[in-house]
């Protein structure tokens, strides 16, 4: 549980987002739209703990500052949008996960493998343990990582941007684990702007808009507001009815010729 | 290309074993008028006479000893700096961590001649000063992989250009000017070791304890920070042990170069990423090398003694470029 009060957040110099109020829960999928630089990875930087902010951001009712490194990031995990690519195989990126649960000899353990293997095999990267992450394409090297944050196992999962570099298939993939991981139990807050695969997946959206939380809500509710969605993102998106949609939404400019055409694209 | 990579304990075993045939080499092998047989016979007990152990005992024993201990410190410092700034190109040597060191090691002996704890804690400052100097530099010139190599040269200029100056105006403060600036061990003597070696020591053993954490920045700095690795402050206390390691061995063995860069790098080639594995192989390794290098250095020219600096230049200026090719080739 994530809690925001009135928190601003700066952004190489001046105040990219501030928000009055606003609370990330375990058990669901949250997701946090907007245009590009509209502040969506840097709210989840904050919420990260690894950009500075004004205000109280609580988790688990502790205010985020005091809480130390490790133990902050037992409560919530992190996907950076951009990710490197670095000198080892798969299994050593994956084990990462665990570094904030190792002791004082940071030697892995028997819960701590499991847990990784468990993560590598939801994220379906299980059959690239041995190979080095340089040799992975673009998607393979993405789940790898999301496979490193999964093995973190923190309540609070913030990733952004987790379905960039993915083809079609493994979009889905990624929409089902966030979906999987919430029904265990978790709190994922991802961060999009590809608005009918997230609205696909989430409980609640929170839509960012000129430097704060434009509207905030279940679903439903956001996705019926075509107003709100094209002031702040330049398209609204309409529910399809069907049997067999990946994402029962597509995007539309408010003129419904427009959406039908898309929702044919979509269904599979 | 791809090399098959050994295992680590085959790999460990065989840096121990060259480690341990360099040094026993070292003892026996010399210039002097002792015979090989002379002196297996003083160093296992034998009556080879008073002078024979003097000379293995008394003069070989500390130089080789000397020479293991800072090549383990060199190559240690270079393997800490690579990974904390999660470029390969990093080294004391290339940084310019050496170069300051020895500058201020210069100046120590100017204003206290014979202070030799004074000459290893301005050692310790001057690659402290240097490394700070460059990682600042390279920072503001947008903290790429060769920005960090040009700040470097431009600190070590600095620095090499001081401590000539020190050198022609004092000539006594270095006994042998030329063996101080190509590196050597020459000069090594088992007071100056009984400093450095503690230093050394808190050094290894502070890199090993941070070794874990500086594996997650080859991830890049947020996704370490999300993993729980304080970046800001694991990255210092690498760079300032690094400092520690490479001015400790600076403060015995002159501005010697390369090791820090070679056997690092090496070490990951064979045996992968993983900086505990990769600073125990490079501990034992630079070791060796660079007591090779010594062992070498007097007798290959014998009567002649080149400094071993320039033998390691000769073997790592090649490699040097070697590595700025490869970078060159993969980044396109």
């Amino acid at each position: 549980m994530i809690e925001l009060v009135d928190v601003i957040i700066s952004y190489r110099g001046h105040d990219a987002l501030a928000i009055p109020e606003a609370s990330f829960g375990n058990g669901k999928v949250t997701a946090v739209v907007g245009r590009n630089g509209s502040g969506k990875s840097t709210l989840l930087r904050a919420l990260a703990g690894i950009i500075p902010y004004r205000g109280s951001i609580r988790v688990d009712g502790d205010e985020l500052s005091g809480i130390p490194h490790r133990e902050r990031a037992r409560r919530t995990a992190y996907l950076p949008q951009t990710l490197s690519t670095p000198a080892m195989d798969v299994a050593t990126l994956v084990g990462h996960g665990r570094f904030s649960r190792l002791g004082p000899l940071r030697a892995m353990g028997a819960d701590d493998r499991s847990a990784v293997q468990r993560a590598m095999e939801l994220t379906d990267v299980w059959e690239l343990r041995d190979r080095p992450v340089s040799e992975l394409s673009g998607g393979e090297r993405q789940r790898a990582y999301l496979a490193m944050v999964v093995a973190q196992d923190a309540p609070m999962l913030l990733l952004d941007e987790p379905g960039a570099h993915l083809d079609v298939a493994h979009r889905r993939d990624v929409v089902r684990i966030m979906r999987r991981l919430a029904d265990e139990g978790k709190g994922v807050v991802v961060a999009s702007h590809d608005l009918p695969e997230t609205f696909a997946v989430c409980n609640e959206a929170c839509v960012i808009n000129r430097g704060t939380i434009g509207a905030w809500g279940d679903t439903g509710s956001i996705v019926e507001n075509d107003g709100l969605l094209l002031d702040a993102m330049g398209v609204c998106v309409r529910r399809i009815e069907g049997d067999g949609l990946l994402f029962p939404y597509a995007l539309s400019d408010g003129d419904d010729t427009v959406g039908a055409a898309a929702a044919d694209a979509v269904r599979e | 290309m791809r090399v098959r990579r050994m295992g680590t304990v085959s790999a460990l075993a065989l840096g121990i074993a060259a480690c341990a045939a360099s040094l026993a080499a070292s003892l026996v092998v010399g210039t002097d008028a002792l015979s090989v047989a002379d002196a297996l016979s003083a160093l296992l007990g034998g009556d080879a006479g008073q002078s024979a152990r003097l000379i293995v005992f008394g003069i070989r024993l500390p130089r080789a000893l000397a020479a293991a201990a800072c090549g383990a410190a060199l190559a240690g410092s270079g393997a800490l700096l690579q990974t904390a700034l999660n470029n390969d190109l990093a080294s004391p040597g290339v940084m310019g961590v050496n170069a300051g060191a020895g500058m201020f090691a210069l100046i120590s002996g100017l204003l206290f001649p014979y202070a030799v704890a004074a000459r290893q804690l301005m050692a310790f400052a001057g690659a402290l000063a240097a490394t700070a100097v460059v990682y600042a530099v390279a920072r503001r010139a947008g903290a790429s992989r060769t920005s960090l190599v040009l700040a470097g040269v431009a600190v070590s200029s600095l620095a090499t250009a001081c401590a000539n100056a020190i050198v022609t105006m004092w000539p006594a403060t270095v006994t042998d000017k030329v063996a101080f600036s190509l590196g050597g061990l020459q000069g090594a003597t088992l007071q100056q070791l009984g400093f450095a070696a503690p230093m050394m020591l808190v050094g290894i053993v502070v890199a090993y304890a941070l070794a874990p954490g500086l594996d997650l920045l080859a991830l890049g700095d947020e996704a370490a920070q999300g993993l729980g690795l304080d970046v800001r402050r694991h990255r210092a206390l690498a760079i300032v042990c690094a400092a520690l390691l490479a001015a400790s061995a600076v403060s015995v063995c002159g501005l010697l170069g390369f090791v820090g860069l070679i056997v690092p790098n090496l070490v990951r080639m064979a045996c992968g990423p993983g900086l505990r594995r990769s600073l125990s192989l490079s501990l034992v390794s630079g070791a060796a090398l660079l007591t090779v290098c010594d062992l070498l250095a007097r007798v290959l020219f014998f009567p002649y003694e080149l400094p071993a600096g320039l033998l390691l230049s000769l073997l790592g200026a090649p490699f040097f470029i070697f590595l700025l090719v490869r970078r060159r080739g993969r980044a396109s």
